[in-house]
């Protein structure tokens, strides 16, 4: 409100001061009188063309850093989860397709992959052993479970190292399936085994095991098949360590309940033997006391009725001793063979398991010792080349830049007065 | 006058066209010549540095290249340019004599009470000289912050800032 008045004073104070000098038309006629015509035409230039150059450049920019994002996302292709030897446990975190790249559905993921076994082991380890003992339902040594695989708190100061690798290559050819089939020739003859294969007209996936011996050399002559810029290599190196750790652990454990299961069959037996032969020893003491009854009972005379009914008494006595006995033996005949069963059945199975766990071990081994690789192939256009090579959006994207800055340091300045 | 018509003009100018000229001369004059006598206080210096300032920018007229500088604002410039000289040959300003101007051109407004206008002039006395430029440049000259910017060689935005700080000057010289 006041620079409002105070402005409007000053207006009109400004109006008030314009005047003209006494000698007005004097110094009016001087000044034309000097005034010479210059031979030129002069040409008006037109001011701002920069500003409006400019102002064009903003848009500009917007829109070609949107085709540019557009164009090119900025995303991997998944490069070895459906075919890593892990049952897909150790597949890449970004797997978001390749915009335009088929990807083929239909891979047979893991079922022929899994010629590296993932055999399981078996009970809790939890378990103390007299449960596992007396309430084991022995499983059949075939069934397979499943390793933890996911131990990630290995001890620091165990420095081994079982690096499973993973490779991927992204490749941009403009003839596919050529490269394809060549590609797969190449694989082959590193000893390598391709699993799964897909090819179309822009786009082919090649998903493969190689030995590791061959890892450097395979990858060697890939990369010089190709230009720099059409070739990205992705590599991934997993230590499973954790997975060796663990069936170490088993395995130890597992020996340690065999032992004291044959350790505990052991002294069954003992016992039972002990237990049987005093019985033995008792029922034939006990046969050879009615012997000599008997014979007693035929040296007496048919008379001495007393003595006989006494020695009958006895006899029948002893031979109800030995009866018992005898039931007394054949039971724990019983017993000892029930016994002696299940220690057989769970020792079978423990061995049944340490077999597993050493084939699990043999299968990290050749699991290590294989690199899963996949090639995916992808067709480019020439302008896709020429793009690599000069990338044109950013060309553009740049001079815009430079247009804008350039008029926001030198542009908006009120031209300076050049003084004659 | 807009800036498309003064354009023109000068272009007619270029081509030795004095009626161009005379119209040109009209509508900046006055206003150059009010500029001068409140700079310099002394109306026969106004009139000899008015004529300077005039003859200076004729006979450099085909250098002047109308691009993003009014050609109002390109003699402005010429003036102050000769006035700095002034001083420093005279090394003092002459006080103003108090009389009226003899003539008033019709297109101005009409003779009125000149109380307001000497109220102001003392208030801009009391105001330094920077601030005053300012004001003289915005009101007298009646020049954009853009054509103040390019007279005085400073961005628009400061031309625009340091007009508001020689009003809030003379509004704490009123008080």
């Amino acid at each position: 409100m006041f620079y409002k008045k105070i402005s409007a004073q000053f207006a009109h104070w400004g109006k008030k001061n314009q005047q003209l000098s006494n000698r007005n038309e004097e110094i009016k006629i001087n000044v034309l009188n000097s005034l010479r015509a210059t031979a030129e035409p002069v040409k008006i230039q037109r001011p701002g063309i920069f500003r409006w150059i400019a102002l064009a450049a903003v848009p500009a920019l917007a829109v070609l850093l949107m085709v540019n994002y557009w164009r090119h996302p900025n995303v991997p292709l998944a490069m070895y989860a459906e075919n890593s030897g892990f049952g897909g446990a150790m597949s890449s975190p970004q797997e978001a397709p390749v915009e335009g790249i088929a990807i083929d559905e239909n891979s047979n993921k893991n079922a022929d992959m899994m010629e590296t076994d993932m055999t399981a082991t078996g009970l809790g380890e939890s378990a103390s052993f007299k449960e596992r003992a007396t309430n084991v339902i022995a499983p059949a040594p075939d069934i397979q479970y499943y390793p933890d695989y996911y131990r990630q708190n290995s001890d620091i100061t165990d420095t081994r190292e079982f690096l499973k690798t993973s490779l991927g290559f992204e490749i941009k050819t403009r003839q596919v399936e050529t490269m394809y089939t060549r590609l797969k020739t190449i694989i082959r003859g590193y000893d390598g085994r391709i699993d799964n294969s897909s090819a179309g007209e822009k786009y082919a996936r090649i998903s493969f095991v190689l030995p590791k011996k061959d890892y450097e050399a395979f990858v060697d002559e890939i990369q010089t098949m190709f230009p720099k810029k059409f070739i990205t290599l992705n590599e991934n190196n997993a230590n499973l360590l954790g997975q060796k750790q663990n069936i170490e652990q088993q395995t130890q454990q597992t020996n340690l309940s065999l032992e004291e299961l044959k350790n505990s069959k052991e002294n069954l037996t003992k016992k039972h033997n002990e237990k049987i032969s005093a019985l033995q020893k008792e029922i034939n003491q006990l046969s050879s006391t009615i012997y000599s009854l008997t014979e007693q009972k035929k040296a007496v005379s048919s008379t001495e009725e007393t003595t006989i009914k006494k020695l009958n008494d006895q006899i029948n006595y002893y031979t109800r001793v030995r009866t018992n006995k005898n039931q007394e033996l054949s039971t724990e005949n019983k017993e000892y063979q029930t016994k002696l069963d299940n220690y057989n059945k769970q020792i079978t199975y423990q061995e049944s398991r340490l077999t597993n766990l050493d084939k699990q071990d043999q299968n990290l081994i050749n699991n290590v010792e294989t690199v899963d690789g996949t090639i995916a192939l992808q067709w480019v256009s020439i302008f896709d080349v020429i793009n690599l090579y000069m990338p044109i959006y950013k060309i553009a994207i740049t001079v815009c830049i430079i247009i804008i800055v350039g008029y926001l340091l030198f542009g908006r300045r009120s031209k300076e007065i050049e003084l004659p | 006058m807009t800036t498309k018509e003064e354009l023109a003009l000068v272009v007619l100018a270029k081509t030795g066209d004095k009626n161009a000229v005379s119209v040109l001369w009209d509508v900046i004059t006055p206003k150059l010549y009010g500029y001068l006598v409140n700079i310099l206080k002394d109306r026969s210096a106004a009139d000899d540095m008015l004529q300077e300032t005039w003859l200076k920018a004729i006979t450099s007229l085909h250098k002047f290249e109308p691009r993003d500088v009014k050609f109002s604002a390109w003699l402005f410039a010429i003036s102050r340019n000769e006035c700095r000289q002034y001083w420093r040959k005279n090394k003092h300003e002459i006080i103003l004599e108090e009389d009226e101007p003899e003539k008033m051109p019709d297109n101005l407004v009409a003779k009125e009470n000149i109380t307001d206008k000497i109220f102001l002039d003392e208030i801009l006395e009391k105001i330094p000289e920077k601030d005053r430029e300012i004001l003289r440049l915005r009101y007298l000259a009646d020049f954009s912050f853009n054509e103040i910017a390019q007279i005085l060689s400073i961005p628009p935005i400061t031309a625009r800032v340091r007009t508001y700080r020689a009003l809030s000057k003379a509004r704490i010289a009123l008080t």
